[in-house]
Formats: C-alpha cells, sequence, structure tokens
C-alpha cells in the first residue's frame, strides 16, 4: 500500500476507512441476520413432520399398489372400452345434444332474470304491506285506501312473477331431464368406473395431498411460513388438566404430536414405523376417539409427565431408559438432564406411573397391571404403615401383620427372636420384612446393641401379651389332613411349599395372601394351631382368615398334618445371651431424652433386670414401628415413622439424599428403586459419624427385581394433585360400589378362590383338575338375585350349590355393610339394578313347551330337578350342575334364557352345552324345530299340538331360539316342585 | 495444581480477597508505570491466561458458563479496559504538564467538528457492530423456557440482579433496612451531591490524576472496590444458601459453614464486664450508640482540624466539608464493619429489636 490515504481537512476521520468500516459491519449484520432467521426456523421438529410426510406418501403409495392389484384388469378395461364406446356415441349425437345445452342455457338465464324480478316484487309487496300498517291508524282514508290498492296490485304481480319463473323452472327441467338421458348411460358407465377405482383413487389422492409441490415449498420457507404453512406446532389445550403452581393453576398445552406425529392416529404400528413415527399402543384404550382416555381430553402429559409446552427433546424431560438410550439420545439430540423439571417424563418401564393421577381413588385400575402389582404390594408389605400416604386407596387398610396380644400361647420366645432376626429364613415366603443385621450395623458393638434389640422386643411382646391355655387337640391323621388342606379350600390363601420364593408368583401377589404354612410344627403350639383353625376369631378378632366349617375330626386331621412340617433349625433353640452391659448403655440413652444425666442413672438403678428389658422393647417397637404392621396393646394412636409419601413423585431432586453413592445415576426413580431393593445403602459412608440411632431404619423386604419396578411405579404416580375433580376417575356412583367392593375383595382375597373380572384363581396351583375349581364370578351381578346373594354371603353353608366341589366357600363372618357392599357391586358391575320384580305368570302353552324341551334338551341329566332331589345333599353321578330347585330363589329370570342361548358367552370354559348354534345373521338358531319331525318325541309333538292352530305355527315357535329358551325358563320356575 | 486452586479459594474468602484488594487497589492506582500501552496489554495478557487456565476447571467453568454470568464477566474486563484507558490519558495528560506543555485534549482537537458524517458516521457503524455482538449472542447464549415459576420451589441460590448484588452481598453485614435502604438511598444521594461538594475546578474537560487525586482515589474505591468487587463476590463466589464457594470451589449444597456472631452489647456486657445484658434497649445499647455517634457527629468536627483534612475544610467551607465527611465516614461504615466482622464476629454495633434499627 503506498501509504495512508490523506484525510480531508475538514474531516475528523478518513472516510475510506470508515466506510470499510460501515461495509464489514454491514455484511456481518446481514449475515447474522440471516443466521438468526435460519436459528429460528430449522427445528427438529420441522424435519420430523417432513420425514414422516414424505413416509406416509410413500406409504400410501405402496397401499395404492396393493389396491390396485386387486382390482381385475379385465372389469377395468371392458369399462374403459364401455365409457370410449360411449362417447363415441355422444359424438354421432354431438349437435343434437349441444342444441340442448343451449336451450338449457338460455331458460337458465330466463330463470335467473325472472328469479331476481319475482324476489323484487315480494321486497315491494312486503314494504308496501308494512305501508298499509302504517295507515290503519290514521284518519285519512284515501291514502288507507290507496295504500291497500298498492298491496292488492303488487300482490296480483307477485303471482304472475311466480307463475312465470314455475313455467321457466318446468321448461328447464324438461330440458335437462332429457339431456340427463342422453348423458344417462355414460355417467352410469364412470360411476361404475369411479367405484372399481375408488379403492386405490382415494389413496393416491392422499398420497398427492402430501406430495411437496412448489406451493408446499414456498408455503413452508423460511419468513414465508407464517401463511398457512404444513410445518406447525400441533397443541391441544386441556382445560382439566393444570400445573399447580400454588397462586394459580396454569393448564397444560399439550404439544408432544408436534414431534410424535402418528401418536393419535391410527395404523402405524408396523415394525417399519420407528419412534417418533408410531401410533399410540392400545388406541382402544388411550388415545384414539373412542377410548376412555381421548386425545382432545386427556392430552399425553397429564399420563405420562414432561414439560407439555416445550418442543426441544431435552427440555421435554424424555428420560432415558438405559445407558445405551442415553448415549445415542445425547448424541442426535443434544440431551441433558433437566433438574428443575418437577416431573419429567416417566421412563418407559414405569409408564403406568401416570394412571395413578386420575384413578388414585380405586382398589385397583383394569390396564394399569404393574401399578395395581405394586399397589398390591404395598398394601401387603405394608409401606402405608411407615409412610403415610394420603389417598383414599390407601385408608381403611388392615394392619398386614398378625395380631401379637396374645402371641404367647402361640409360640415360644426364642422362635420369636430368630423369627424377627431374619424371617426369610424361616418363611422364605413372609411379607415380614429384616429390620436387623443390615449392611449399616456391622460393627460389632452394632451387632451386639441389635441383637440386644431383638431380646428385649420379644421380652416386651411376652410381658404384654396375654397367655391363653390350650388343650391339645384329639389325634389327627396327617395323611387324611394333607388331603383335606389340599382340597377344602385352605390352597386358596395359603402355600405348604419349602421350595416357593415370593417371586414366583409375581404378578399374582394374591397368592400369598396367607402365610406359606411350611415349618408350621417349629413354630406354633398344636393346641393353639387346633383351635386356630376351629375358629380364627377368638384368637385375633379383627383377622381376615375365615371359618371354614370344619368338624372336630377335620381340624384334627388338619392340625396334624401341618404339625407334621418340621425344620429341626427352629427348635429347641437356645435365646442368646444379652450383653446386660449394652443393654443397659441402650435404656440409659432412651431415659436421658426425657430426663437428665442423674435422673437417668437413678431411674435404671431403680428398674429390675426384666423392668429394662420391657422398657427397651417398648422404646425399640416405637423404634422400628412395629406396632404398624401388628397389633400392639400401647400404641393405639402413634404416628408413622416413616417419610410422608403423598407427594414422593413431586418432590424436588434435591430432597433425596444420594449421600456418597455416586454409581447411581441422579433420577427420581433411581433413587427410589434402589432404595427399595437396598433400605440402607444410602448410609455409606455415613455410619461412622451417624448415632445409632440416627442410622437409617427401613427394613429390608427382599424385593425382586420386578416386584421393585412394580412399586417404584406406584410411588412415581403420587404426585401433586394436576387434575380437576371433575375429569377424574371413580366419581360415578358406578364406580363408587366397583371400588368398595373391590376393597373387600382385595381384603379377603376373593380371588385366591375365584376368578373374579377376569382374575383369580390363585387356587389353581393346588387343584389342576379345571372342573373342581370354585365358580368363576364373571357376570355375577347379572346372574344371581341380590337377596339371595345377600342371604348366601351371610351363611354359605346352608345350601349346597355345587356338590360335586370339594373346596367349600368358608364363612367369613361379614357385617350388613360388607355384604351390602358386596351384592352392590356385583350388580353395579354388571350395570344392573339391585333388584328386580318377580316374572309375569306365563301361559298354559308355554309352560308345556317349556317342559318338552327340557326333555328334549336332556336338562335333568346334569341339573338335578326332580322333587325327590334333596336341596344340598348331592350325591350322584348326574350332578354335574347346580340344581334346578334353586333357579327360582336364586337367579335372575331374565338372565336365565340369555344364559341358556350362549353359555360360553356368560362363562368362557363352561360345561354348559351350547345348545342353540349361532346363524350367520348373528342370532341364534332352535334345532328344535327340526327335532321335533323324529319319531322319538312323536308324543311331545301331540302334546304341544294341542295348544297350536297348525304345524307351521308350531315350527316357527319351535325355531325361534328366544322364545324357546324364555319358555325354559318359565319351565324351571312354574313347572319344578320346589 | 490443586494447590494453587486451594490457594485462590483460600485467598477469596472476603476477609482476605478485600485486604488484598486494598492494597492492590492503592498501590496500583498510584503507580505510573502500568497505565501506559505497555502496562495494559501485560495486564490484559495476564488476565487473560488466567481466564482461560481458570477455565480449565469444571467448577470455574459452570459458574461463568452460565447464560446469566456471562455479561458480569464481560464486566469485568469492560471495567478493567475503561480504568486503563482512563487512567492512561490522565498519566499521559500529567506527564505533559509536568513538562509544560499543554495536554492532549488542547492539542489534539479541533475546535468543532460536523455532526454529520463525523459523529454520526461513527455511531450508526458503532450501532450495527452492537446489534452483529447482541444478535450473536442471543443465539448461542439461549435463556432457558423452564415450567411455570413455583413459589414452593425456589431456586437456591436466589440472587439478585446484577446491579442489586452488591447490596445483596451488602445484606450479609448489615440488616436490611440499612442494606436495601438507608445505605443505597445515601448513595443516590451523595452521588448527587458530588457536584456540590467537589468544587475542585481542575480537570474540566481533560483527564488528569495528579489534579485530583483525592477526588479519583475516593470515587474509584466506593466504585470498584465497594460495588464492583461486591457484584462480582455475589455472582461469583456465593453460592447456595449464600455460602461462600472459592471459585474453583464445587457448589455444595449441604455445605455448612460455623456462623456464630455476637452484638457489641453482648461483647461488652457479657463477655467484657460479666453482667446480664439490661433490658431497656436504651441501656442496652448504649455503647453501640455512643460510638456511632461519635463516628458521626464527633468524629468529622475532629477531621476538620486534622492534618491532611484541613486543607480541605478551608478549601470547602463548613457545610461542603462536613456534608462531604458525613457521607465520606458512612461509605467507609461498610469496609469497618466488614473488618470487624471478620476479626470478631461481630453482628451489630446497634441491635434494637424493638423497633427493628440495627447498624
Amino acid at each position: 500500500m503506498a501509504g495512508r490515504p490523506q484525510k480531508k481537512p475538514d474531516r475528523h476521520f478518513e472516510f475510506s476507512r470508515l466506510n470499510l468500516w460501515f461495509g464489514v459491519s454491514a455484511l456481518a449484520l446481514l449475515a447474522v441476520t440471516g443466521w438468526m432467521v435460519m436459528a429460528d426456523y430449522s427445528k427438529p421438529w420441522k424435519r420430523l413432520q417432513s420425514d414422516f410426510r414424505d413416509r406416509e406418501r410413500q406409504a400410501l403409495l405402496r397401499q395404492a399398489d396393493v389396491e390396485r392389484q386387486q382390482v381385475d384388469e379385465n372389469e377395468l378395461l371392458q369399462l374403459q372400452q364401455e365409457i370410449s364406446q360411449e362417447e363415441e356415441r355422444q359424438d354421432a349425437s354431438r349437435t343434437e345434444i349441444r342444441e340442448l345445452e343451449s336451450t338449457l342455457d338460455k331458460v337458465e338465464k330466463k330463470i335467473y332474470a325472472a328469479d331476481s324480478a319475482s324476489r323484487t316484487t315480494k321486497s315491494l309487496l312486503d314494504a308496501a304491506r308494512w305501508k298499509y300498517d302504517r295507515t290503519v291508524q290514521e284518519s285519512d282514508l284515501a291514502a288507507k285506501e290507496r295504500a291497500r290498492q298498492k298491496v292488492d296490485d303488487l300482490d296480483a304481480q307477485w303471482l304472475e312473477d311466480r307463475k312465470a319463473l314455475e313455467l321457466l323452472t318446468e321448461q328447464r327441467d324438461q330440458a335437462r331431464g332429457s339431456l340427463d338421458q342422453r348423458e344417462a348411460a355414460l355417467e352410469e358407465a364412470e360411476s361404475r368406473l369411479a367405484a372399481l377405482r375408488q379403492g386405490f383413487d382415494t389413496l393416491e389422492q392422499r398420497a398427492a395431498n402430501l406430495d411437496k409441490t412448489l406451493s408446499y415449498r414456498l408455503l413452508n420457507a423460511p419468513l414465508l411460513d407464517f401463511m398457512n404453512p404444513d410445518l406447525k406446532i400441533e397443541q391441544v389445550m386441556l382445560p382439566g388438566l393444570y400445573h399447580d403452581i400454588n397462586f394459580t393453576k396454569v393448564e397444560r398445552v399439550d404439544r408432544c404430536v408436534t414431534c410424535h406425529v402418528a401418536a393419535n392416529r391410527i395404523g402405524f404400528d408396523g415394525e417399519e414405523w420407528e419412534h417418533p413415527f408410531r401410533s399410540h399402543p392400545r388406541m382402544d384404550l388411550f388415545v384414539g376417539a373412542g377410548s376412555p382416555h381421548p386425545y382432545n381430553r386427556f392430552g399425553c402429559s397429564g399420563c405420562h409427565g414432561g414439560l407439555d409446552r416445550s418442543t426441544d427433546f431435552a427440555r421435554v424431560g424424555h428420560s432415558p431408559s438405559s445407558n445405551e438410550e442415553l448415549a445415542s439420545w445425547q448424541h442426535n439430540w443434544d440431551w441433558k438432564p433437566q433438574p428443575y423439571l418437577e416431573t419429567p417424563i416417566f421412563p418407559a418401564e414405569f409408564s403406568e406411573a401416570g394412571c395413578f393421577t386420575c384413578h388414585s381413588a380405586e382398589v385397583w385400575t383394569p390396564g394399569a397391571e404393574v401399578q395395581d402389582t405394586g399397589r398390591q404390594l404395598a398394601m401387603r408389605m405394608g409401606c402405608f404403615v411407615c409412610h403415610k400416604i394420603d389417598y383414599p386407596a390407601f385408608q381403611d387398610l388392615p394392619r398386614p401383620g398378625p395380631n401379637l396380644s396374645k402371641v404367647a400361647g402361640k409360640t415360644n420366645p426364642s422362635w420369636a427372636f430368630e423369627w424377627i432376626s431374619a424371617p426369610r429364613d424361616f418363611r422364605p415366603t413372609t411379607w415380614m420384612p429384616h429390620f436387623f443385621f443390615q449392611e449399616n450395623t456391622t460393627t460389632e458393638l452394632n451387632l451386639e446393641r441389635q441383637k440386644t434389640e431383638i431380646a428385649s422386643v420379644v421380652a416386651y411382646l411376652w410381658e404384654k401379651s396375654q397367655s391363653p391355655e390350650y388343650l391339645p387337640p384329639p389325634p389327627g391323621d396327617p395323611r387324611q389332613g394333607q388331603v383335606l388342606f389340599e382340597s377344602v379350600g385352605c390352597t386358596g390363601c395359603h402355600l405348604m411349599d419349602a421350595e416357593a420364593r415370593r417371586d414366583d408368583f409375581f404378578p399374582q401377589i394374591n397368592r400369598l395372601h396367607g402365610p406359606n404354612l411350611v415349618r408350621t410344627g417349629s413354630k406354633v403350639s398344636p393346641g393353639w394351631l387346633y383351635s386356630w383353625i376351629r375358629n380364627p376369631r377368638q384368637y385375633a378378632p379383627d383377622t381376615r382368615m375365615p371359618d371354614l366349617r370344619l368338624t372336630d375330626k377335620e381340624a384334627a386331621d388338619i392340625t396334624a398334618y401341618l404339625m407334621s412340617s418340621r425344620d429341626p433349625a427352629f427348635e429347641e433353640l437356645e435365646l442368646p445371651e444379652a450383653d446386660q452391659q449394652v443393654r443397659d448403655q441402650m435404656v440409659l440413652q432412651y431415659l436421658r431424652n426425657n430426663q437428665t444425666i442423674e435422673q437417668s442413672l437413678a431411674t435404671l438403678q431403680a428398674m429390675t433386670t426384666s423392668e429394662r428389658d420391657v422398657y427397651l422393647g417398648f422404646e425399640t417397637i416405637q423404634k422400628y414401628g412395629c406396632w404398624g404392621c401388628h397389633d400392639l396393646a400401647g400404641f393405639e394412636i402413634a404416628k408413622p415413622i416413616g417419610v410422608e409419601l403423598t407427594e414422593e413423585g413431586s418432590k424436588p431432586l434435591h430432597q433425596f439424599d444420594f449421600g456418597h453413592v455416586h454409581d447411581v445415576p441422579h433420577t427420581r426413580h433411581d433413587w427410589i428403586r434402589k432404595k427399595l431393593l437396598d433400605p440402607r445403602m444410602w448410609d455409606e459412608g455415613k455410619e461412622a459419624v451417624k448415632h445409632y440411632d440416627e442410622l437409617l431404619k427401613m427394613p429390608n423386604f427382599g424385593m425382586s427385581e420386578r416386584e421393585a419396578d412394580a412399586v417404584v411405579t406406584m410411588v412415581l404416580g403420587f404426585t401433586r394433585q394436576s387434575v380437576e375433580a371433575s375429569s377424574r376417575a371413580g366419581q360415578t356412583t358406578r364406580s363408587i360400589s366397583l371400588v368398595e367392593g373391590r376393597r373387600l375383595i382385595t381384603r379377603f382375597n376373593c380371588q385366591g378362590c375365584h376368578l373374579i373380572e377376569g382374575d383369580g384363581h390363585a387356587i389353581k396351583t393346588a387343584i389342576e383338575d379345571v372342573g373342581m375349581l370354585p365358580p368363576n364370578l364373571a357376570a355375577q351381578g347379572a346372574r344371581v338375585k341380590s337377596d339371595w346373594l345377600f342371604e348366601y354371603l351371610h351363611d354359605p353353608g346352608a345350601v349346597r350349590l355345587r356338590p360335586w366341589l370339594e373346596a367349600r366357600m368358608p364363612t367369613f363372618g361379614f357385617s350388613d355393610d360388607e355384604v351390602n357392599a358386596l351384592v352392590s357391586y356385583f350388580a353395579a358391575r354388571e350395570e344392573r339394578l339391585a333388584f328386580l320384580s318377580d316374572p309375569p305368570q306365563p301361559e298354559t302353552r308355554e309352560l308345556v313347551v317349556g317342559d318338552v324341551a327340557f326333555n328334549m334338551f336332556q336338562c335333568a341329566k346334569c341339573h338335578p330337578a326332580g322333587p325327590q332331589e334333596d336341596l344340598g345333599a348331592g350325591v350322584g353321578a348326574g350332578d354335574l350342575a347346580p340344581s334346578l330347585l334353586l333357579a327360582k330363589r336364586r337367579l335372575r329370570h331374565d338372565w336365565v334364557p340369555h344364559w341358556i342361548l350362549d353359555p360360553q358367552s356368560w362363562i368362557p370354559g363352561t360345561k354348559m352345552p351350547a345348545n342353540f348354534p349361532p346363524n350367520p345373521e348373528g342370532g341364534y338358531t332352535s334345532p328344535l324345530a327340526m327335532a321335533i319331525d323324529t319319531p322319538m318325541f312323536e308324543q311331545q309333538k301331540e302334546r304341544m299340538m294341542r295348544h297350536f292352530s297348525s304345524d307351521e305355527e308350531l315350527k316357527s315357535h319351535l325355531g325361534d331360539a328366544d322364545y324357546v329358551t324364555q319358555a325354559l325358563r318359565d319351565h324351571i320356575w312354574w313347572n319344578l316342585e320346589q | 495444581m490443586e494447590a494453587i486452586q486451594d490457594l485462590i479459594n483460600y485467598l477469596s474468602y472476603p476477609k482476605w480477597s478485600f485486604t488484598l484488594s486494598l492494597v492492590v487497589f492503592f498501590v496500583l492506582l498510584w503507580s505510573k508505570k502500568l497505565w501506559t500501552r505497555a502496562g495494559g496489554l501485560i495486564m490484559f495478557v495476564a488476565s487473560v491466561v488466567a481466564f482461560g487456565l481458570s477455565l480449565l476447571d469444571p467448577n470455574f467453568r459452570s459458574v461463568v458458563a452460565k447464560p446469566d454470568n456471562v455479561p458480569i464477566v464481560m464486566m469485568v474486563f469492560l471495567v478493567g479496559y475503561f480504568l486503563w484507558l482512563a487512567m492512561y490519558k490522565a498519566n499521559r495528560n500529567d506527564e505533559l504538564m509536568e513538562r509544560g506543555e499543554p495536554t492532549f485534549e488542547m492539542s489534539e482537537v479541533e475546535d468543532k467538528i460536523f455532526t454529520w458524517p463525523d459523529l454520526v458516521f461513527i455511531e450508526f457503524i458503532c450501532m450495527i457492530l452492537l446489534m452483529v455482538g447482541l444478535v450473536i449472542w442471543s443465539i448461542v447464549l439461549q435463556a432457558p423456557l423452564e415450567e411455570p415459576a413455583n413459589p414452593s420451589v425456589a431456586p437456591n441460590p436466589s440472587k439478585a440482579p446484577w446491579y442489586f448484588l452488591g447490596l445483596q452481598e451488602m445484606l450479609v453485614y448489615f440488616d436490611p433496612w440499612m442494606a436495601g435502604v438507608v445505605l443505597p438511598g445515601l448513595i443516590i444521594v451523595g452521588l448527587m451531591a458530588i457536584p456540590y461538594i467537589d468544587t475542585n475546578p481542575k480537570g474540566n474537560g481533560y483527564y488528569t490524576f495528579k489534579e485530583r487525586k483525592t477526588e479519583i482515589t475516593l470515587f474509584l474505591f466506593g466504585f470498584l472496590v465497594l460495588w464492583c468487587q461486591m457484584i462480582v463476590i455475589g455472582t461469583f463466589l456465593r453460592g447456595p444458601n449464600w455460602n461462600f464457594f472459592g471459585p474453583f470451589e464445587f457448589w455444595d449444597m449441604e455445605k455448612i459453614e460455623p456462623l456464630v456472631n455476637v452484638d457489641l452489647s453482648e461483647i461488652i456486657w457479657i463477655k467484657v464486664l460479666g453482667v446480664g445484658l439490661p433490658s431497656h434497649w436504651l441501656l442496652r445499647e448504649i455503647f453501640g450508640i455512643l460510638l456511632l455517634a461519635l463516628y458521626l457527629f464527633v468524629l468529622p468536627v475532629v477531621l476538620s482540624k486534622a492534618r491532611g483534612f484541613k486543607r480541605y475544610y478551608e478549601k470547602m467551607g463548613p457545610s461542603r466539608f462536613y456534608v462531604g465527611v458525613s457521607l465520606f465516614l458512612v461509605m467507609m461504615l461498610l469496609p469497618i464493619k466488614m473488618y470487624f466482622r471478620w476479626a470478631l464476629n461481630l453482628k451489630y454495633f446497634i441491635h434494637i429489636q424493638e423497633f427493628f434499627f440495627n447498624v
């Protein structure tokens, strides 16, 4: 460069330099603006939507191809030939057609003119009428007359106009008609062709709509896409679902479908549609328009969690399910954890957690099996006794553990010591967890303290227990006892299996409703056992174990059988020597909570050894919360000792103490899951600085991975309220009846023996013969009368419905309220009213037909129906079905015909034969119409002909399946002697 | 490396860093060599290198790279640059004036220059460049869109906007009335009063340090040491629960530092005299009240006769002098209180709970 250019004399700066700066900065601004536009425009969801558009188009074209293949080529060609022939023919008479068309045209124009003339006249007429109305009240008669005359004139004019219009219209119709005639054949051929092509035509049309034409590219271009873009945010506003931010509720606006384009559309669930282009699974239950959870009312985030309004992959709160997924998300989508998001999206394996948001009032939620299993586990493990869970489903639950107020009469202290130390050593399937000897109490001193605590608890229990005396039972036969045990119904709730593990029965949790009775002989006294089996309530008034109405002999046999199961490792045990010093130190520690050091020492000195033991036992029970599961004297109003879980799913992440553990991802579900599997692990590294009574206390339930997953699913669902009450489930009367019934069903384990709502029959692990299983209670509300059911539930022993069954329905000793709840449950389930009126008395003819049909179908072969039958005695090979003598009292008269018509639709797998085959129209045919002509039924035919006027009438009645089944019902109701 | 970081963490504690910064402040301001082109370059390079090396530490990075804190980093560099620029120009003028030559401003500038294009064109270019900078900044450091704000889950730490962080830091030492209302009010009043107090005609229209040593030192003390440094502390060195964290320290939410502070009244009545606290507030806080009265009312009079201040008293006249000295003493109350806190764990000189007056 030659030299710096001189600045002009009257300028302060060198302007060539400044101009350069200006140019550079202006270009920079342009570039940066372009960058800004592109940064704003290029969103990942646009690319996804564009991709999906292409793929949908290709799929439609493929489908169209398939349809095309299916169309008969020949037919297509033929039609096309026909059309071209027709067109030729039309061409021949082209001039005529043209004339007709021009006539039509002219007439149309005239009609238009006539029509507007007529309308004008009409409006003038209306105005004139009004004017006349005005003049009516005036006194100027001349004006009135003039106005009236005007009205008349216009009226007449209008009539003329309309006549002219009608004439013209007729002409037009005629012309149109003749034209149509000419073109009829062509049009018909064309419409047939269109019908043939319809399959692939519509598909190709839809594919063409998805094509990326120029107008598509313009409408979706940067800066131009404000007008009417195809690629846009798809959102749905959900008024009943909200975020509660304390001073207001912000309603949810879900934008998930912006990326998950096919989620609310049917038909994208093949292998080739990977996320996010896949339809939602089970659209009949979720998201579909006809499902209970339609998309436009529930959206996505109410169930799945996540930040509803976001369209950024990371910010929404997608939770990876595995490390591979995490890595791929970080790579592809720049995923980052979102620490401020209250409820990130539930990971896939916990997606049922969201059901609880609306279904918190229910006992179980059909369709949410994992969640329900979690709840069942929580109820049996007793989570709710230490951790307050403030939802209706967890109120008024029975205590999970047995009543210990008379434990001294049942077992011995050294067994109790072994049991409390490690319950699963004695009974691997037990629900009682391990409180002691966990990994945060491994020092020698702590081990000693643990032993002392257990010994003191045993001392307390024995001190406070009543000691009922039990006489030894009469001698019994263990083999007979085993037979009884496995047949009478014990196995509906109990197991007798040394190898069984709790996880074996997942998810049928209620298989373990009652304890596994292996090794009973080493635990209880025989006298207690005999007394218990005969009458459980005398030992524990609130027990759920029912009365099986055993005779003395049966009870003695079962006692002998159960007592024969022993394990020498648990017999003849010595209570270990407790270290007095450690015990005294612990007593002092507790005393110091309320007294000074001097006073505590004095109190200690004043206590005898056993008093110290009992005091320490009391404090230990209070510390570990034993009274939550077990009824214990002195702890009636004690409060739960654990963290409240009511809003655990909304708890901020920083309130979960990950302690010194570094290999667990920092998410809520990982923390909870690890806690469940190994509750004391978060004390790792802290045992040195925590005092003994500051150490974590939660016991170890020995959960398997799937049990933990189920419970985590449940706990994650405990979020803050985010649904309006009116949008929640369980608000109808029907739902409330269902909930009350299910609560009792779960409490008393009806599904241990019965099949209810498709689930149950836990007893089938012991009874292999399907015919010997307790009945399937499907549609019970439609089948039986409520008052009969009421009486039956109060006293099942009064009648033997199904005499061939060995298993007995036990007597539960329900209160009236409980029975009413169950009866309402069954009725509500079938959406029936609880009571119905009696059927009208039928005609004689129906009774005769019924009788004949009864004989023709040979019902009595299985159903006892004769007058000599003893209700409930049940002897004879013919007893394969309930006695029909009970029918009138027991069954609903409106149900019986439907049952006879199609038994399998009511109780799948029933042995009742289907006597009425279905016909193609959807109804049923009665075989009697044909059968009545066979020789063996000649007498019956004669009998019936007395009531029918002709053979055809008889046949038509006998062929009507509905009529026949009703006649049968009438026969059962009115002909059989009760 | 760890050792250096630990040392820096330790020295960052306010009691050390404040003292260090005081020393550095006076040394820097009064040393001429730094305020040259070479000096400036060296300072700039040194600070960039230090910053760059510090960025290697993940804890430092996570604080400094937060989109909210990036402007404060920029502020530190910008304030430093403008300080250097002003001092450079001032020193240049001082040297010229020592040699008896006219100041740079006098020799450099024409009488007038045109608004267009000289002024406006420059402004326009600056505006464009500023736009470019802002747009790039907004694309690269995006504001997060989080959940609707939830009052029951407050972020920890909850920080005021940067321009109030100095005051929020003062809240550690003073009670809210003083730190939030009285002192800020007096800052504003003081700034407004400067033209009426400062009657030194020198330095009008040209940079100089020599002719306005006191004024510049006082102002920069208040601005750099008391205001900007507090902002820097509040931005980078205060973490969860407003605990102090060194620049390389991990922001542990569970950090617990013992904080047992005692009032002056407790120190004197209980520790020194051994009697209990009197129940009436006047008697109880009499020492603090006397001390404060002495400081605010007696000290100015004493100072008016003291060696360094007498000159000013004569130059400015009593009313200006007393107003100026009072404002100066109130400003000095902050570092004085801070040192009392660090040395004696002093909570309040005066602690009157009855009608909530605490100093």
